[in-house]
């Protein structure tokens, strides 16, 4: 076959194109996300009270947090209240959407198995620590300075999300891919 | 990892006044924009009956992308400088599509699906974007070629 034949050759091309990790990193991304978000959204349709359930988890485990600092808070069902200011945790907020796309992320990426094996339960983990000290953030900021409380919600949904997953992310790779 | 402190400092800095002005100012106007843009795109590709409510709360995802794309160390001023504009096309017609998913769940909560959906699409047009510069990270067999490592600043 002649080089010219070879650059024309549609399979080779295609091989060329899936060798390339740019594009092979998110076409695998948007695979592994579909999956998962598809996954999130059957378990949630099949048990629905599974979703009440992780507010409820979420808002004892940020409960006993704060706890760890003062007893001005109270718990119950999925709110949490410092100090008379409560916060009720809905299933959007207990981070499993931003461990959906952090599972894909690492599943994606050329990586050995043994380190996605390890890289998703800590990373999704870690996520979650991350999520409990966003809340708790948000009811202090909500108990203390309430002027600030809506703009703090909307600052540690969006933004926060992309970088608690990068930052994730980063120590994955620095840990346990370029060891 | 004085570097990397430094790099989320920036990302903290820069993402909170995007989110203030995004609050503040273009969320508003934003709004109004998608609407008077809306309806004539969605008549053209047959969605006539698309509503354009634009409240929806997703459509912040601009800040992620922008505060990412302006603290990524490296990255080459004109890739950066047409990563922004094409990645914020990018966002817009993202939210067009997004916003489609009125036709299936009013509201201003976007269904479990297109929510991942929007709240990954920054991160993989930054992925796309600053390739150069996160190519670094894969394994050695994954380098970069030289006309893309050309562009990245030293």
């Amino acid at each position: 076959m002649s080089t010219a034949e070879k650059t024309h050759d549609p399979r080779r091309r295609l091989r060329t194109l899936w060798a390339n990790p740019q594009i092979r990193y998110p076409i695998l991304m948007i695979a592994y996300l579909a999956v998962g978000g598809s996954l999130y959204s059957l378990g949630f349709s099949r048990f629905p009270e599974a979703a009440p359930e992780l507010g409820q988890i979420t808002a004892l485990i940020v409960h006993k947090f704060i706890g760890l600092f003062t007893d001005l808070t109270t718990h119950r069902d999925a709110t949490v209240t410092l100090s008379g200011f409560p916060v009720l945790i809905i299933v959007e907020c207990v981070g499993v959407l931003e461990m959906v796309i952090y599972s894909a992320c690492v599943l994606a990426f050329p990586a050995p198995l043994r380190a996605k094996l390890w890289g998703v339960p800590l990373g999704c983990a870690a996520i979650f620590g991350f999520n409990v000290l966003r809340i708790t953030t948000l009811l202090v900021v909500g108990r203390y300075q309430n002027d600030y409380f809506d703009f703090f919600h909307v600052y540690f949904w969006q933004a926060t999300l992309i970088a608690m997953i990068v930052s994730v992310l980063y120590a994955w790779i620095k840990l346990f891919v370029h060891r | 990892m004085k570097k990397s402190l430094l790099i989320i400092l920036c990302f903290v800095v820069v993402s909170i006044g995007l989110t203030w002005f995004w609050n503040e100012w273009a969320r508003e106007s934003y709004g109004y924009f998608l609407k008077a843009v809306g309806p004539p795109i969605y008549k053209m590709i047959g969605f006539q009956d698309a509503p354009v409510r634009a409240l929806r709360t997703r459509y912040i995802n601009f800040v992620p992308f922008v505060s990412l794309l302006l603290v990524t160390p490296g990255l080459a001023l004109k890739r950066r400088s047409i990563g922004l504009v094409l990645g914020l096309f990018t966002i817009f017609v993202s939210h067009l599509v997004l916003n489609l998913t009125e036709l299936l769940q009013p509201g201003r909560s976007l269904p479990v699906i297109p929510s991942i959906a929007s709240d990954a699409f920054p991160f993989f047009v930054w992925i796309f974007v600053a390739y150069p510069v996160l190519a670094k990270f894969l394994p050695v067999a994954s380098e970069p070629s030289s006309e893309e490592t050309d562009e990245t600043d030293s």
